[in-house]
């Protein structure tokens, strides 16, 4: 990688400007800084001396670009020169570009492994596109010229529009570049709805000075061996944005529309409570811990060294910084921290120790310094002095942001060491995922927003938590260790070492808190009965044991559905009566004690088994499916039944057909059951006897004469799914034709449906719902209306509806049900 | 004084560190006018520094004293001065090695690598409204009259120096900070005009003392 060396009068300039390329670069990039003169290089001015270090603390076998500020700025870099040996000389170029955008520019192109010359040509031409935005018509430099692949006879050439709010600006547009730098191909983007370009996608410049707004097309063309390749990936990335939200104008114009109302005193962050729960515990900075160092030899010390260097001093700026800003905030001493931590880097005994190491034993820089680190972090530890104990410790936190700067990625999973508060700056969804929720009883985060992704996902795991509390007084950041604190999740409230009068009033605000978790928790389990009084038996769709165990968290009333084709698919044999008696018994167990419909085998169609060697279908999903093939396998079905019928013995069970299209299909798959039941009894195997039988209600044919049906069964389910797909004729894996299957319920379904209800409704036979539908509060309430008594759905959708149905009355429904029915035109649901 | 010998150039440079701390004000007020307001902090700064990195050089060559000088300029004045008077005392470094002591001829041959080494630096020529509007006259007449002894040569080259210093101050500046004065900076002396018709002043009363 090309290094980078900051040369400016101003020490803060040069470290504005390193942050500025490090927020388009990363850690990684090999950046030095020299700058100001004077003792603490505090004056301005430049140190030719100062520079030559930085350029051989950066440089690499690529060779190194020196960026400049002005006057002798670039008098002493040019003398820094002629104190370089002369192999390394000829490696080093001075930018003749402006100090900010050519350090931007450089950075950019260092990162994706630009070559010296490449480096520096896009640096020097980096004023480009703000002259041409500022004077387009006196522009001096301009990018590059290039020549025009597109029409090369092998150039392949892809259009697509610019989605980006902002248009391609440098963020995006840096990672443009970067997605650029993995194919070899020449690659070009032009500008087509301004008609600027083409310019070589390898230019920052360049493709900034398309000024591509968003909604502007713009036109890839690449030639080159994977030239096809690099086009759909650069799509792809152009089309999802490149890294930048695609939604943030949309929630800008929400938030206008939308403020959020300031209490007294929010205006300066007021802390906010996102999720409710009152938690008493004492407070723990969690800490990244894990990491991964890279393995395998390093290829050139020098480099090694170079990017060791080039972290150290990317540590201390970090330090000083952090320093300066504690100082500033918290008073001289606190700051005097992390000045102590920038003194247990600056320690020549682990740099030496690490070259060392990258010298002699060919180690990576990341390894070196881990490996030297650790050593002595060990000899501290072994000591007496409390003092050098506890520099330990601040070496252990320097050595590791040294390894970020190193770019290892050191995991960022947050963990407390017991049970309590944790207290953090900001959290990534990621973080919020990974908290171990029996160790964390609350999280305050001092930044981050109530409507951030951290904050939704805190309240969908139930983790107390209040943000933006970097305003409350004293700063939680820095609280002496131990400490306890409570906290109210939904007011907001943060209390500091509360004493006996105040623990008192908080922990009586808990046991309300938790009362009122027990109780929603017990709501779930609890029937949905509606404000009129009916009540609905909301059951789950399951077709794996941890279904089941969904099922059962979510207070589903039984198993509306289980599915047991699972058992029987990807394998080379059907399972055996016994296997399937196991897996029953583990998918049932979880809702013990509850009603479980089992439907028999539902294979065929899109679902194959390959032992039975089902000859290929030119309408599988008119041909031998479900019983029908059942039917045709009646050794199979056989084993089914009776592993259904056994384990009935110990659980609420009953048994569903599947696709029954003719009365004569039921009764022979009824006539299979008694003759299961028979061989059982035969072999005196305990089961359930008789035992409830039903039917599914998906094909038209049997929804039509429901009523001829009726009194051969003890319960109907209709499948809307493919009642559906059957009514109307249509594939529902055909893209072309979805719309009218997710978002409608056709009149005629609609009618089909009503008719199975009023069939089975004379006989008092309860009929359930079982397709995608009944989970959406839509239809569920014309099916409700329509007469259903029961739905089923995966279990996670259950407490929305179990809390839906307790919010309407049954009489509306009804209602509403009689009017759409007299309506020609399909319902929207969705 | 016949010779400038090793003990004499550190009198030089002493004296310098001397000077330019007492006209700190003055060459800074000159700055302040065209440029950053810092060359006489910047000139105090480095030769404060290079006053105690000579004194224990005494027994040394004039090579390494020089060296020692233009390193110290180097990485302690932070303007523009510090490389240009750098390469000044580099290139007379070049050819002073291993002489104790140096006659008008050899005196006017280090200056001669010195200016050389300031114009290859700065790109600066006459006229530019620099320290080179000083230094070259001052170097051609030292040359000049190098035959009449050191002293005279001394003397001749501070009278051109301030001659040169002052012929900048109608000039209209082409490098350097004030350059972006442009017109704006005529009618100034040029600050580093100035530091150099100092260093010739100061030369010339170490060599007459």
């Amino acid at each position: 990688m090309v290094g980078l060396v900051l040369v400016s009068h101003s020490r803060p300039l040069a470290e504005a400007t390193l942050t500025l390329v490090r927020a388009m670069t990363g850690p990684e990039l090999p950046i030095a800084i020299a700058a100001g003169a004077g003792a603490n290089h505090e004056d301005l001015g430049t140190d030719a001396v100062e520079i030559s270090e930085a350029i051989q603390s950066v440089a690499g076998a690529d060779g190194v670009v020196v960026l400049m500020d002005m006057g002798s700025a670039v008098l002493s870099a040019e003398m820094a020169l002629d104190f370089l040996d002369e192999s390394l000389k000829t490696k080093v170029k001075l930018c003749p570009s402006s100090f900010v955008e050519g350090a931007v520019a450089a950075g950019v192109i260092a990162k994706v492994g630009g070559r010296l010359e490449d480096v520096l040509h896009e640096a020097s031409v980096s004023l480009a596109q703000k002259t041409e935005h500022i004077s387009p018509d006196e522009a001096a430099v301009q990018p590059k010229a290039v020549t025009d692949i597109s029409k090369h006879e092998n150039a392949k050439a892809l259009r697509v529009i610019v989605p980006n709010p902002s248009g391609l600006h440098a963020r995006p547009v840096a990672k443009l570049i970067q997605e650029a730098a993995k194919f070899s191909s020449e690659i070009q983007i032009r500008n087509l709805t301004n008609g600027k370009g083409p310019v070589s996608v390898r230019s920052m410049t360049g493709i900034v000075a398309l000024e591509a707004l968003r909604g502007h097309e713009v036109e890839l063309s690449a030639a080159g061996e994977d030239a096809d390749a690099a086009l759909e990936n650069l799509r792809v990335a152009i089309k999802t944005g490149l890294g930048d939200s695609l939604h943030e104008t949309a929630r800008n114009a929400a938030n206008v529309e939308n403020p959020e109302p300031l209490r007294e005193g929010e205006g300066q962050g007021k802390p906010i409570g996102v999720c409710k729960g009152v938690v008493i515990g004492s407070v723990y900075y969690p800490q990244a811990v894990s990491f991964e160092l890279p393995t395998g030899p390093a290829r050139d010390a020098n480099h090694e060294l170079g990017l060791l260097r080039s972290a150290l001093q990317a540590t201390m700026q970090i330090l000083r910084r952090k320093a300066e800003e504690i100082s500033r905030s918290m008073g001289r001493e606190r700051g005097e921290i992390f000045v102590a931590q920038t003194m247990v880097l600056s320690d020549p005994a682990l740099m030496e120790q690490a070259e060392q190491l990258i010298r002699k034993e060919n180690c990576q820089a990341a390894q070196a310094w881990w490996q030297t680190a650790e050593g002595v972090i060990q000899t501290y530890r072994n000591l007496n002095d409390d003092n050098l104990r506890q520099r330990a410790e601040d070496l252990k936190d320097v050595a590791r942001l040294v390894l970020t700067q190193l770019g290892v990625s050191v995991s960022d999973k947050l963990e407390i060491p017991r049970s309590g508060i944790m207290v953090v700056n900001e959290l990534t969804p990621g973080q919020v995922a990974g908290l171990d929720k029996d160790k964390v009883l609350g999280v305050i985060c001092l930044e981050d927003g109530r409507t951030s992704h951290s904050s939704i996902l805190l309240r969908s795991r139930g983790i107390p938590a209040i943000v933006q509390a970097k305003h409350f007084t004293p700063s939680l950041l820095h609280l002496e260790l131990p400490m306890v604190l409570a906290m109210d999740g939904e007011t907001g409230e943060i209390w500091i070492n509360p004493d006996m009068k105040e623990l008192k009033k908080i922990h009586e605000r808990q046991i309300r808190w938790t009362e009122q978790v027990s109780l929603e928790k017990r709501d779930s389990i609890k029937p949905a009965v509606t404000l009129d009084g009916r009540s609905f038996e909301i059951f789950a769709n399951v077709g794996r044991v941890e279904d089941a165990e969904d099922a059962a968290n979510n207070g589903a009333d039984g198993i509306g559905l289980l599915r047991t084709e699972f058992m029987f698919l990807h394998r080379d044999s059907a399972p055996t009566e016994q296997e399937q008696v196991e897996e029953l018994h583990r998918i049932l167990k979880p809702m013990a004690g509850k009603p479980a419909i089992i439907r028999t085998l539902d294979a065929g169609g899109d679902k194959e088994l390959s032992y039975l060697n089902m000859p290929k279908e030119a309408n599988p999903y008119l041909g031998v499916r479900a019983i029908r093939l059942c039917l045709r396998n009646k050794e199979l079905f056989q084993e089914q039944l009776r592993a259904i019928l056994r384990v009935s013995a110990e659980y609420d069970v009953r048994v569903m057909f599947p696709m029954i299209a003719a009365l004569q299909e039921l009764k022979e798959a009824k006539a299979e059951l008694q003759k299961a039941h028979e061989t059982l009894t035969a072999k005196n195997i305990k089961h359930r006897w008789p035992i409830p039988t039903g039917m599914m209600m998906e094909v038209p044919s049997a929804a039509i004469v429901s009523h001829y049906f009726a009194p051969e069964i003890d319960f109907a389910s209709i499948g809307t799914n493919d009642l559906t797909q059957y009514t109307l004729a249509v594939d529902r894996g055909n893209p072309e034709l979805q719309e009218l299957l997710n978002k409608e319920l056709n009149p005629a379904v609609l009618a089909l449906i009503n008719r199975v209800v009023l069939s089975c409704k004379s006989r008092e036979i309860p009929v359930a719902v079982c397709g995608e539908a009944a989970a959406s509060p839509a239809s569920a309430s014309v099916f409700l209306g329509l007469g259903v008594s029961e739905l089923s759905m995966s279990g996670r959708s259950i407490p929305a509806m179990k809390h839906w149905v307790r919010s309407q009355s049954l009489s509306e429904m009804e209602m509403e049900a009689r009017n759409l029915m007299q309506q020609r035109l399909p319902y929207m649901v969705k | 004084m016949n010779e400038l010998t090793a003990a004499a150039v550190i009198d030089w440079l002493t004296a310098l560190s001397k000077v330019y701390n007492e006209k700190k004000d003055y060459l800074t007020d000159l700055d302040r006018a065209i440029g950053d307001a810092d060359h006489g902090a910047n000139m105090a700064r480095g030769f404060t520094v290079v006053a105690e990195k000579i004194s224990p050089l005494a027994d040394k060559d004039i090579g390494t004293i020089f060296k020692t000088v233009a390193m110290t300029l180097i990485s302690t004045v932070g303007g523009a001065s510090g490389p240009l008077y750098g390469s000044f005392f580099l290139q007379a470094a070049g050819v002073t090695n291993g002489k104790t002591g140096l006659n008008a001829g050899e005196a006017g041959t280090m200056l001669e690598a010195g200016l050389k080494g300031v114009v290859a630096r700065g790109k600066a020529a006459v006229g530019d409204k620099t320290m080179i509007d000083a230094m070259t006259p001052a170097v051609a007449a030292f040359q000049a009259a190098a035959g009449e002894g050191l002293s005279s040569a001394a003397d001749k080259a501070r009278q051109a120096a301030r001659a040169g210093a002052d012929s900048t101050t109608p000039l209209v500046a082409k490098k350097g900070r004030a350059s972006y004065l442009g017109e704006r900076s005529a009618g100034h002396l040029d600050p580093g005009s100035e530091s150099t018709a100092l260093l010739f002043q100061t030369l010339y009363d170490i060599v007459v003392k």
